[in-house]
C-alpha cells in the first residue's frame, strides 16, 4: 500500500530531513511515525501526500510512484489521501458544513451527495448541530473534529495525520484517537505523525522511530 | 454544472468581501470603453457620412465650346462603356443655363446682363461603389482628360482625400487609444484581483491541500474579472447613449439652423454585443494576468 524505497530529502547542503528511508506500510495498518523535533517525521508525510519531492529513491503509494508524478496529477492523488492538519487549515470565512462540503466539490460530487455524506460525518464527529457555525466561533478540540470530517469525508483509502492533537487537552486528544480508531477499523490505512510518547503507548499500535531522518526502528 | 454553482457563489462572497475594490474596476473598464466607444462612434458616424457623400460624388467632363453633335455621340458611346461608370447623363449648355437659372430663382437679377450662354455643354459620370475611393476616382479622370472634345473635368477630388486623411486619422487614433486603455484597464483589474487573491492566500493554499487542481481554484478569480468587466461595459453602453442623445439633440438645433439634416446613428447591436464582449475579456484578462503571477 505504502511503500518507500532508499528515499534521500535534504533543504540545503548542510539540512538532511531524511536518509535512505526504506518503509512498506500495509493497507487497513495503522502507523506512528514518532521522535523528536527535527527527526523528519513531517516531512515524511509531506513526502507521502506529494507536498514535497524527494532527492532520490521512490515512493509508491497505491502502486504510483508519486515521486514521478507531474504537479498537473497531484490534486487527484491528495483527493484520494486524507490529511489532517495540526493547525486544522481550516476556511475560516465559511461555516462547518462548507469547510467540509467544498472536499466533495472539488472531487466533483452531486450537492444530494455532498448534504448525505457531510451530514454523516459531521454527524461520525459529534458535530452535526454545529454545522452551520463558523470554524472561529469552536473550540480547539471541535475545530480539530471538523479537519478530520473534511478529510475522511472522501472516503479515502490512507489518512496522514500531522500531530493532530499538537494543541490539544488529554482529553480532547483521547477523543480524536478514538476518532482516528474508528475510522482505521473500517479498513483506511492511518499514519500519524507525534511526539506524543504517552499516546503512542498508549494506542498500542506500530511505531516507526525516527532520529535525525533515519529509521531508527519499526522500519521495513 | 455542479461545480459552476459553487464558482458563482464564491464571485458573490468576493465581490461582497471587496466591493469597493471591484466598483473602481467597473468603473475603469467603464470609462475605457466610453472612452473607446467616443471614438468608435465617431468613426463609424464619418464612415457612413463619407459613403453616403461618396455615392453623391460625380465626374463631371466639361466639354469645349463648339464640339459637333457626331462627337459628343460617339464621347457618350465612349462614357457608358468606360469601367467603372454606372450612369451617364448629357448636359446641354441650354439646360445647364436653365439649371442655373432654377437655383438662383428669385434672383434673377444676376442673370440680366449674361448676354451669350456662356455656361459649357458637359456629361455627369456617375461612379459604381467599388471605383468611389479617391485614387479610384482620380484614375478615372486622367483616362478620361485625353478623350477628343474634353475641355475639363471636375471631381471634388480634395474634399474626397481630406475626408478619407480625416478618417483614417479617427480610424489610427481610435485603434491606439483603444489599445493604451485596453492595457491600462488589464492593469488596474489585475491590480484589484491580486488584492483579492492575496486576501484569499491562506484559503488557496487549504483549497491546494484538499485536491483543487489550478484550474478550479483559478476560475472564480476568472469569473470575477469578467463579470466586473461584462458590468463596465454594460455601463459603457448607457454612457455612451446619453452622450450619443445629448449629441443628436444638438446636431438637430445645428441642423435646423443649416436647415440641412445632420444625422447620426448610434452603435449597432453587433457592436453592442461586442462591447460586452470586449468589457468581459478586458476583465477575464486582468484577473488572468494577476493569478498568473500569484499562483
Amino acid at each position: 500500500m505504502i511503500q518507500l524505497f532508499h528515499v534521500y530529502k535534504s533543504y540545503g547542503r548542510h539540512r538532511i530531513a531524511l536518509e535512505d528511508i526504506t518503509l512498506r506500510i500495509e493497507k487497513g495498518e495503522f502507523a506512528f511515525f514518532t521522535g523528536s523535533s527535527g527527526a523528519g517525521k513531517t516531512t515524511l508525510l509531506k513526502l507521502l501526500f506529494g507536498l514535497e519531492r524527494p532527492e532520490s529513491g521512490q515512493i509508491l503509494i497505491q502502486n504510483r510512484n508519486i515521486g514521478r508524478m507531474k504537479e498537473s496529477e497531484l490534486p487527484h492523488l491528495r483527493r484520494t489521501i486524507g490529511f489532517i492538519f495540526q493547525d486544522f487549515k481550516l476556511l475560516q470565512k465559511k461555516t462547518v458544513f462548507d469547510n467540509v462540503a467544498v472536499a466533495m466539490q472539488i472531487a466533483g460530487a452531486s450537492p444530494a451527495e455532498i448534504r448525505r455524506r457531510v451530514s454523516e460525518v459531521l454527524g461520525a464527529v459529534g458535530l452535526e448541530h454545529k454545522k452551520e457555525i463558523l470554524p472561529l466561533m469552536l473550540s480547539a478540540g471541535e475545530q480539530q473534529r471538523v479537519c478530520v470530517a473534511r478529510s475522511i469525508v472522501n472516503h479515502p483509502t490512507i489518512l496522514l495525520a500531522d500531530e493532530p492533537t499538537g494543541n490539544l487537552d488529554a482529553d480532547l486528544t483521547a477523543d480524536i484517537f478514538e476518532l482516528l480508531k474508528t475510522i482505521n477499523a473500517k479498513g483506511t490505512t492511518v499514519v500519524v505523525a507525534t511526539h506524543n510518547r504517552d499516546i503512542v503507548s498508549r494506542v498500542r499500535r506500530r511505531v516507526i522511530v525516527l532520529k535525525q531522518g533515519r529509521i531508527l526502528d519499526g522500519g521495513a | 454544472m455542479r461545480q459552476l454553482r459553487y464558482f458563482f457563489k464564491e464571485v458573490l462572497l468576493n465581490l461582497r468581501a471587496n466591493t469597493s475594490t471591484a466598483v473602481i474596476s467597473m468603473v475603469t473598464i467603464a470609462f475605457t470603453m466610453v472612452l473607446f466607444g467616443l471614438f468608435l462612434l465617431l468613426y463609424l458616424n464619418l464612415n457612413a457620412l463619407v459613403g453616403s457623400l461618396r455615392q453623391e460624388i460625380k465626374v463631371i467632363l466639361y466639354l469645349r465650346d463648339g464640339t459637333p453633335g457626331k462627337e459628343i455621340a460617339s464621347l457618350h458611346e465612349k462614357l457608358r462603356d468606360q469601367p467603372g461608370v454606372s450612369n451617364v447623363t448629357y448636359i446641354s449648355k441650354e439646360k445647364a443655363l436653365e439649371d442655373f437659372r432654377r437655383s438662383l430663382e428669385g434672383q434673377d437679377i444676376l442673370l440680366r446682363g449674361l448676354g451669350d450662354n456662356p455656361l459649357p455643354a458637359s456629361f455627369e459620370l456617375t461612379l459604381e461603389k467599388t471605383f468611389q475611393s479617391s485614387e479610384a476616382i482620380q484614375r478615372t479622370a486622367q483616362q478620361l482628360k485625353g478623350l477628343k472634345g474634353v475641355d475639363d473635368i471636375q471631381y471634388g477630388r480634395e474634399w474626397v482625400e481630406n475626408v478619407n486623411a480625416v478618417l483614417e486619422m479617427v480610424r489610427v487614433g481610435s485603434t491606439l487609444i483603444g489599445l493604451i486603455l485596453g492595457l491600462a484597464a488589464v492593469v488596474i483589474i489585475s491590480s484589484t484581483i491580486r488584492l483579492t487573491v492575496l486576501s484569499r492566500l491562506e484559503d488557496i493554499e487549504v483549497l491546494q491541500l484538499i485536491g483543487a487542481t489550478r484550474a478550479y481554484i483559478q476560475m472564480p478569480f476568472l469569473l470575477e474579472g469578467a463579470f466586473l468587466g461584462l458590468i463596465g461595459g454594460a455601463v459603457s453602453i448607457l454612457l455612451l447613449r446619453a452622450v450619443y442623445e445629448l449629441a443628436e439633440s444638438r446636431l438637430a438645433e445645428t441642423s435646423g439652423l443649416l436647415g440641412s439634416a445632420i444625422t447620426v446613428t448610434f452603435l449597432p447591436a453587433p457592436w453592442l454585443v461586442l462591447f460586452l464582449a470586449v468589457g468581459a475579456g478586458l476583465g477575464c484578462a486582468g484577473s488572468l494576468f494577476s493569478i498568473r503571477r500569484l499562483l
